[in-house]
Protein backbone atom coordinates (compact mmCIF):
# COMPACT_ATOMS: atom_id res chain seq x y z
CA UNK A 1 0.00 0.00 0.00
CA UNK A 2 1.49 3.20 -0.85
CA UNK A 3 0.80 6.63 0.96
CA UNK A 4 1.45 9.97 0.66
CA UNK A 5 4.45 10.63 2.34
CA UNK A 6 4.45 14.47 1.68
CA UNK A 7 0.97 14.76 2.78
CA UNK A 8 1.62 12.26 5.76
CA UNK A 9 4.37 14.75 7.04
CA UNK A 10 2.29 17.78 7.14
CA UNK A 11 -0.61 16.53 8.98
CA UNK A 12 2.06 14.60 11.54
CA UNK A 13 3.82 17.71 11.93
CA UNK A 14 0.88 20.09 12.85
CA UNK A 15 -0.26 17.34 14.85
CA UNK A 16 2.61 17.06 17.04
CA UNK A 17 3.28 20.74 17.53
CA UNK A 18 0.18 20.05 19.40
CA UNK A 19 0.56 17.91 21.83
CA UNK A 20 0.70 19.36 24.95
CA UNK A 21 4.05 20.01 26.56
CA UNK A 22 5.78 19.97 22.89
CA UNK A 23 7.67 23.09 22.00
CA UNK A 24 9.06 22.63 19.16
CA UNK A 25 9.63 20.16 16.98
CA UNK A 26 13.01 19.47 15.32
CA UNK A 27 13.78 18.57 11.68
CA UNK A 28 13.98 15.03 11.02
CA UNK A 29 14.79 15.85 7.41
CA UNK A 30 18.54 16.21 6.29
CA UNK A 31 19.69 20.07 7.38
CA UNK A 32 20.67 21.15 3.26
CA UNK A 33 17.19 20.36 2.67
CA UNK A 34 15.37 21.81 5.36
CA UNK A 35 17.24 25.13 4.72
CA UNK A 36 16.79 24.59 0.72
CA UNK A 37 13.08 24.50 1.42
CA UNK A 38 13.01 27.57 3.90
CA UNK A 39 15.10 29.43 1.54
CA UNK A 40 12.60 29.15 -1.44
CA UNK A 41 9.29 29.49 1.14
CA UNK A 42 11.76 32.84 1.07
CA UNK A 43 11.97 33.65 -2.00
CA UNK A 44 8.55 33.03 -3.08
CA UNK A 45 7.18 35.32 0.25
CA UNK A 46 5.18 31.89 1.75
CA UNK A 47 4.96 31.27 5.35
CA UNK A 48 7.29 28.72 6.05
CA UNK A 49 6.15 24.71 5.24
CA UNK A 50 8.72 22.87 6.51
CA UNK A 51 7.18 19.40 7.28
CA UNK A 52 9.34 18.14 10.11
CA UNK A 53 7.84 15.10 10.70
CA UNK A 54 9.86 12.15 8.78
CA UNK A 55 7.88 9.07 7.09
CA UNK A 56 9.40 6.86 4.76
CA UNK A 57 8.02 3.82 3.30
CA UNK A 58 10.26 0.57 3.97
CA UNK A 59 10.10 -3.73 2.98
CA UNK A 60 9.19 -3.57 7.00
CA UNK A 61 6.35 -0.93 6.30
CA UNK A 62 5.74 2.52 7.87
CA UNK A 63 8.88 4.45 9.42
CA UNK A 64 7.69 7.82 11.27
CA UNK A 65 10.43 9.82 12.83
CA UNK A 66 10.36 12.88 15.12
CA UNK A 67 12.50 14.97 17.47
CA UNK A 68 10.66 16.97 19.51
CA UNK A 69 11.97 19.46 22.72
CA UNK A 70 10.02 19.24 25.59
CA UNK A 71 8.93 22.15 28.20
CA UNK A 72 10.42 21.64 31.92
CA UNK A 73 6.72 21.46 33.73
CA UNK A 74 5.96 18.73 31.91
CA UNK A 75 7.51 15.01 31.75
CA UNK A 76 9.31 14.46 28.93
CA UNK A 77 8.88 10.59 29.03
CA UNK A 78 4.79 11.48 29.38
CA UNK A 79 5.01 13.84 26.74
CA UNK A 80 7.26 11.56 23.94
CA UNK A 81 4.18 9.04 24.75
CA UNK A 82 1.90 11.25 24.19
CA UNK A 83 3.10 12.25 20.79
CA UNK A 84 3.91 8.41 19.85
CA UNK A 85 0.03 7.48 20.69
CA UNK A 86 -0.96 10.90 18.67
CA UNK A 87 0.89 9.44 15.94
CA UNK A 88 -0.68 5.83 16.23
CA UNK A 89 -3.76 7.43 16.06
CA UNK A 90 -3.74 9.34 13.24
CA UNK A 91 -2.27 6.33 11.37
CA UNK A 92 -5.01 4.33 12.32
CA UNK A 93 -7.20 6.60 11.48
CA UNK A 94 -5.70 6.80 7.68
CA UNK A 95 -5.73 3.21 7.60
CA UNK A 96 -2.33 3.80 6.16
CA UNK A 97 -1.13 0.13 6.38
CA UNK A 98 1.35 -1.54 7.63
CA UNK A 99 3.68 0.12 10.45
CA UNK A 100 7.14 -0.74 11.08
CA UNK A 101 8.54 2.13 13.27
CA UNK A 102 6.79 4.77 15.58
CA UNK A 103 10.59 6.88 16.63
CA UNK A 104 9.81 9.71 18.90
CA UNK A 105 13.60 11.42 20.08
CA UNK A 106 13.20 14.02 23.18
CA UNK A 107 16.36 16.24 21.75
CA UNK A 108 15.86 18.93 24.83
CA UNK A 109 13.77 19.98 27.51
CA UNK A 110 13.53 23.38 29.26
CA UNK B 1 11.81 -3.84 18.00
CA UNK B 2 12.75 -3.42 14.23
CA UNK B 3 16.09 -2.35 12.56
CA UNK B 4 16.41 1.31 12.88
CA UNK B 5 19.68 2.07 11.69
CA UNK B 6 18.19 4.09 8.16
CA UNK B 7 15.72 5.78 11.07
CA UNK B 8 19.28 6.73 13.29
CA UNK B 9 20.44 8.65 10.10
CA UNK B 10 17.52 11.33 9.72
CA UNK B 11 18.74 12.21 13.04
CA UNK B 12 21.63 14.64 13.00
CA UNK B 13 24.17 12.58 15.87
CA UNK B 14 26.35 15.58 15.16
CA UNK B 15 24.41 17.52 17.34
CA UNK B 16 25.49 20.67 17.92
CA UNK B 17 25.61 20.58 13.61
CA UNK B 18 29.06 21.97 13.43
CA UNK B 19 28.55 24.97 15.45
CA UNK B 20 30.91 25.93 17.47
CA UNK B 21 30.57 27.66 21.80
CA UNK B 22 31.85 30.44 20.05
CA UNK B 23 29.39 30.91 17.49
CA UNK B 24 26.27 29.74 19.43
CA UNK B 25 28.26 32.83 22.54
CA UNK B 26 27.98 35.29 19.47
CA UNK B 27 24.37 34.29 18.22
CA UNK B 28 23.41 35.31 22.20
CA UNK B 29 25.35 38.36 21.98
CA UNK B 30 23.25 39.70 19.09
CA UNK B 31 20.13 38.43 20.47
CA UNK B 32 19.35 35.57 18.58
CA UNK B 33 18.78 38.19 14.86
CA UNK B 34 19.03 36.99 12.81
CA UNK B 35 17.50 34.01 13.06
CA UNK B 36 19.79 31.35 12.26
CA UNK B 37 17.61 27.86 11.30
CA UNK B 38 20.40 25.90 11.35
CA UNK B 39 21.21 27.42 15.34
CA UNK B 40 17.12 27.53 16.05
CA UNK B 41 16.50 23.88 14.49
CA UNK B 42 19.31 22.07 16.80
CA UNK B 43 18.34 20.39 19.91
CA UNK B 44 22.21 20.15 21.04
CA UNK B 45 22.97 24.12 20.21
CA UNK B 46 19.43 24.99 21.99
CA UNK B 47 20.52 23.40 25.35
CA UNK B 48 24.37 24.79 24.74
CA UNK B 49 22.74 27.77 24.17
CA UNK B 50 20.83 27.40 27.42
CA UNK B 51 23.52 26.99 29.30
CA UNK B 52 25.42 29.59 28.01
CA UNK B 53 22.65 32.42 28.77
CA UNK B 54 22.49 30.98 32.62
CA UNK B 55 26.30 31.09 32.97
CA UNK B 56 26.38 34.81 31.71
CA UNK B 57 23.65 35.92 34.58
CA UNK B 58 25.43 33.93 36.96
CA UNK B 59 28.84 35.01 36.11
CA UNK B 60 28.64 38.78 35.73
CA UNK B 61 29.06 39.31 39.24
CA UNK B 62 32.24 37.43 39.55
CA UNK B 63 34.10 38.77 36.38
CA UNK B 64 33.24 41.71 37.54
CA UNK B 65 34.62 41.68 41.21
CA UNK B 66 37.96 39.44 40.00
CA UNK B 67 38.30 42.11 37.60
CA UNK B 68 38.13 44.81 40.39
CA UNK B 69 40.07 43.00 42.97
CA UNK B 70 42.59 40.99 41.12
CA UNK B 71 44.73 42.36 37.97
CA UNK B 72 45.67 38.81 36.20
CA UNK B 73 42.77 37.02 37.08
CA UNK B 74 42.29 33.19 35.26
CA UNK B 75 39.27 32.98 33.52
CA UNK B 76 40.68 29.48 33.13
CA UNK B 77 37.20 28.22 35.07
CA UNK B 78 34.90 29.99 32.87
CA UNK B 79 36.54 28.32 29.33
CA UNK B 80 36.07 25.12 31.24
CA UNK B 81 32.76 25.33 31.64
CA UNK B 82 31.98 26.51 28.00
CA UNK B 83 33.96 23.60 26.73
CA UNK B 84 31.78 20.96 29.06
CA UNK B 85 28.54 22.96 28.14
CA UNK B 86 29.33 22.21 24.37
CA UNK B 87 30.76 18.46 25.06
CA UNK B 88 27.67 18.11 27.05
CA UNK B 89 25.28 19.26 24.87
CA UNK B 90 25.79 16.52 22.24
CA UNK B 91 23.22 14.36 21.95
CA UNK B 92 24.98 11.30 23.39
CA UNK B 93 23.35 8.01 24.11
CA UNK B 94 19.70 7.17 23.25
CA UNK B 95 18.09 7.00 26.51
CA UNK B 96 14.73 4.56 26.43
CA UNK B 97 11.47 5.56 27.13
CA UNK B 98 8.94 2.30 27.52
CA UNK B 99 5.73 2.03 25.88
CA UNK B 100 3.98 -1.23 25.38
CA UNK B 101 3.14 -0.64 21.29
CA UNK B 102 5.82 -3.06 19.91
CA UNK B 103 6.47 -0.75 16.89
CA UNK B 104 7.46 2.01 19.36
CA UNK B 105 11.04 3.16 19.76
CA UNK B 106 10.57 6.26 22.04
CA UNK B 107 14.20 7.91 23.48
CA UNK B 108 15.41 10.63 25.18
CA UNK B 109 19.40 11.83 24.64
CA UNK B 110 21.66 11.77 26.59
CA UNK B 111 22.22 15.44 25.65
CA UNK B 112 19.11 16.53 26.55
CA UNK B 113 18.95 14.61 30.14
CA UNK B 114 22.64 16.24 30.52
CA UNK B 115 21.05 19.65 30.03
CA UNK B 116 18.35 19.48 32.64
CA UNK B 117 20.66 18.44 35.27
CA UNK B 118 22.52 21.52 34.49
CA UNK B 119 19.71 23.70 34.42
CA UNK B 120 18.36 22.24 37.53
CA UNK B 121 21.59 22.98 39.55
CA UNK B 122 22.00 26.47 38.35
CA UNK B 123 18.64 26.94 39.79
CA UNK B 124 19.71 26.49 43.27
CA UNK B 125 21.78 29.30 43.02
CA UNK B 126 24.92 30.11 44.83
CA UNK B 127 26.71 27.12 42.96
CA UNK B 128 27.95 27.18 39.52
CA UNK B 129 28.04 23.73 37.84
CA UNK B 130 30.88 22.94 35.95
CA UNK B 131 30.59 19.10 34.57
CA UNK B 132 28.17 16.33 34.51
CA UNK B 133 28.47 12.65 34.00
CA UNK B 134 25.86 10.05 33.63
CA UNK B 135 27.49 6.63 34.66
CA UNK B 136 26.58 3.11 33.60
CA UNK B 137 24.77 1.99 30.91
CA UNK B 138 21.77 4.26 30.28
CA UNK B 139 21.13 2.16 27.20
CA UNK B 140 19.43 -0.63 29.59
CA UNK B 141 16.36 0.17 30.92
CA UNK B 142 16.55 -0.47 35.07
CA UNK B 143 20.56 -0.53 34.88
CA UNK B 144 22.02 1.39 37.83
CA UNK B 145 22.93 4.78 36.67
CA UNK B 146 25.42 7.26 39.00
CA UNK B 147 25.31 10.93 38.02
CA UNK B 148 28.23 12.78 39.30
CA UNK B 149 28.73 16.62 39.39
CA UNK B 150 31.62 19.12 39.44
CA UNK B 151 30.85 22.68 40.47
CA UNK B 152 32.05 25.55 42.26
CA UNK B 153 30.24 27.62 45.07
CA UNK B 154 30.49 31.59 45.66
CA UNK B 155 31.82 32.71 49.01
CA UNK B 156 29.73 32.18 51.94
CA UNK B 157 27.48 29.34 50.65
CA UNK B 158 27.44 26.24 53.46
CA UNK B 159 28.82 24.01 51.06
CA UNK B 160 27.07 20.84 52.84
CA UNK B 161 23.67 22.78 52.53
CA UNK B 162 24.03 24.04 49.14
CA UNK B 163 25.26 20.53 47.78
CA UNK B 164 22.06 19.16 49.53
CA UNK B 165 20.00 21.62 47.66
CA UNK B 166 21.46 20.75 44.43
CA UNK B 167 20.98 16.97 44.81
CA UNK B 168 17.71 17.32 45.45
CA UNK B 169 16.67 19.64 42.55
CA UNK B 170 18.56 17.01 39.74
CA UNK B 171 16.98 14.02 41.87
CA UNK B 172 13.67 15.85 41.41
CA UNK B 173 13.72 16.93 37.39
CA UNK B 174 15.46 13.20 36.63
CA UNK B 175 12.22 11.50 38.26
CA UNK B 176 9.80 13.81 36.27
CA UNK B 177 11.46 13.61 33.08
CA UNK B 178 13.56 10.02 33.08
CA UNK B 179 12.94 6.55 33.51
CA UNK B 180 16.35 5.81 34.71
CA UNK B 181 17.17 4.15 37.87
CA UNK B 182 19.27 6.30 39.69
CA UNK B 183 21.04 4.97 42.43
CA UNK B 184 23.61 8.14 43.47
CA UNK B 185 24.38 11.68 42.71
CA UNK B 186 28.03 12.93 43.52
CA UNK B 187 28.58 16.24 43.74
CA UNK B 188 32.03 17.34 44.43
CA UNK B 189 33.04 20.87 44.98
CA UNK B 190 36.07 22.40 43.10
CA UNK B 191 36.40 26.08 43.85
CA UNK B 192 34.93 28.89 45.67
CA UNK B 193 34.12 32.33 43.83
CA UNK B 194 34.33 35.44 45.19
CA UNK B 195 30.96 37.88 44.96
CA UNK B 196 30.16 41.34 45.10
CA UNK B 197 28.41 41.88 48.36
CA UNK B 198 27.85 45.45 47.64
CA UNK B 199 28.35 48.36 45.12
CA UNK B 200 31.09 49.81 47.22
CA UNK B 201 33.01 46.76 47.94
CA UNK B 202 34.20 46.97 44.33
CA UNK B 203 34.66 50.69 44.57
CA UNK B 204 37.10 50.50 47.35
Amino acid sequence: MSVDTGTMSHDLTALVQAVPGVTKVYSSAPLVLSLLNRTTDLVLRKEPTIDVVAVTESAEGLRIAVSIAVDDRTSASEACRLVHDAIAGYLELENAGRLAEIAVRVGSVG
Amino acid sequence: MTDSGDLDALFDGKSLDGHSIDELSDYLDRGRTPADPAIDSSPGCQIALAGLARLRAMSETLVETDAAAEPARDDSWVSGILDNIELEAHAGRDIPIQHSAPAARLVITEGAVRGLIRAAGDSVGGILIGRCRLDGDVTVPGEAIGVRIDASVFFGERIPEIVARVREAIYTELLRHTELNFTSIDVTIHDVHHVRSSPEEVAE
